[in-house]
């Protein structure tokens, strides 16, 4: 019974479809737009649902780029921060060394006489420091500054209150500072009783204070300053201390070993006492 | 449950060829997904079910792309019942055989749209149609290579008696 049912359905189905279908096709176009509206209101949510999708799938492979592209970038910015970083806590050192130079520079200009010398300061550029044992040294730095800035030959170069040595060679825009340990190094200095001489390097890490007499009341310890002979230099700046009184040439003399006041190793800025054109 | 499967596997095909079909358009032709759908239906369901289905089908389509109604739902029924006819006499479990069936019947639904336009008194440039049509139909084939088997896939699940009835 069943299958005689479905056997006539299957009968009837397509002679039903085709005049169906062909009637279908005369039909007015207004007469089907209300279906084709009911077929849009149907599809049309699929059809959107659909083309988002793609549109996500399609911007897949330019989001893994941008992800990718991302991802280097993010590395590369770690690595500038860690240098930008490392960049801060030198300037930070900087700014404290500056901080102590203008501090310097006050102290300074306070001992310096009113008129004619005026203290610059300056990097060092090049360092040749004194090593521990006096050997195998040039005795000498460049600093930054020069004829530009009014450097002249023999300028005194302080640290502080501490002598580091004299002006040598001066070009517009750097100077070569002869320290006061180069044995060309020499310079008219007192103790702090008033004895006089001229205080010499040695080519090594001390100084010896010549010119001083046979007998003179000088002892360990004792402060050595420049004596602003003739006023070449400021008077009263600090060039070592006396470390050593060696009696020479059977008690006719004396050998005075100074060692300087300025720590060559660990000075990183100076400053240079310019004098006044007209000294 | 087997017509709600039906129908969403047809709406999902419909939104397929109305949006991912236009996006790997090649000179102005496209894989036309539904003809496919048609031909595996018609592969492994009942009779009844493969021509409603099919004529059902063809009339959405119509109502969808703006074309007379009855137009694709002819030829799409002229497509299912010439394919379970024969289904059993050919080898239709391989996949030449499909395909070939696939190209078939894409060139009958090029040939309806053709009469369709001509009898409609559009304007109509014979030669770039013919291009089109050739092109598409290719393009379809290809896609049907890919497409076939998923759905046959999937309406094994939905049709499980298979060429049976």
């Amino acid at each position: 019974m069943k299958r005689r049912r479905k056997n006539r359905l299957r009968n009837i189905l397509v002679p039903a479809l085709l005049p169906l279908s062909l009637v279908l096709m005369l039909l007015p176009t207004r007469a089907v737009q209300p279906a084709r509206d009911a077929v849009l209101t149907v599809t049309g949510p699929v059809e959107l649902g659909m083309s988002r999708l793609l549109d996500l799938i399609a911007g897949l492979p330019a989001r893994l780029r941008l992800s990718s592209r991302l991802l280097e970038e993010n590395s590369a910015l770690s690595t500038h921060v860690v240098e930008l970083k490392s960049e801060v806590d030198f300037l930070k050192t900087r700014l404290t060394e500056s901080q102590k130079l203008i501090a310097q520079l006050r102290d300074l200009k306070q001992v310096l006489p009113a008129t004619g010398y005026e203290p610059l300061p300056a990097c060092i550029v090049n360092k040749h420091p004194v090593p521990v044992s006096g050997r195998g040294s040039s005795h000498t730095f460049v600093i930054g500054v020069g004829t530009r800035e009014g450097v002249q030959r023999d300028d005194l170069v302080v640290t502080g209150y501490a002598v580091v040595g004299k002006i040598c060679t001066v070009s517009p825009l750097v100077s070569t500072v002869r320290l006061v340990t180069h044995a060309d190094f020499g310079i008219a200095a007192r103790t702090a009783n008033g004895i006089e001489g001229v205080l010499q390097g040695q080519g090594n890490h001390g100084c010896l204070l010549k010119y001083v007499g046979t007998r003179p009341a000088i002892e360990v310890g004792d402060y050595v300053l420049t004596s602003g002979f003739r006023g070449k230099h400021p008077a009263g700046l600090l060039l070592g201390t006396v470390e050593d009184v060696v009696d020479t040439y059977r008690g006719t003399s004396v050998r005075v070993e100074v060692k300087p006041a300025a720590n060559f190793q660990q000075v990183s800025q100076v400053i240079v006492v310019r004098r006044h054109p007209d000294r | 449950m087997q017509w709600l499967i039906t129908a969403a596997l047809f709406l999902l095909t419909l939104a397929a060829q109305a949006t991912l079909a236009t996006r790997i358009g090649l000179l102005d032709a496209r894989p036309d997904f539904l003809i496919i759908l048609v031909v595996q239906m018609a592969l492994v369901s009942p009779r009844v079910d493969s021509i409603l289905w099919s004529w059902g089908m063809g009339l959405l389509v119509d109502l969808h792309d703006g074309n007379p109604p009855g137009v694709l739902a002819l030829t799409y029924l002229a497509v299912a019942m010439v394919t379970h006819r024969i289904r059993s006499e050919i080898f239709a479990g391989h996949i030449i055989t499909r395909l070939l069936l696939v190209a078939l019947a894409d060139v009958l639904r090029h040939a309806a749209l053709l009469v369709s336009e001509i009898a409609r008194g559009h304007p109509l440039h014979v030669l770039l149609f013919a291009r089109t049509a050739v092109i598409s139909v290719a393009y379809t084939v290809v896609a049907a290579a890919v497409v076939l088997p998923l759905l046959g896939l999937t309406l094994k699940h939905v049709y499980p008696q298979g060429r049976r009835s």
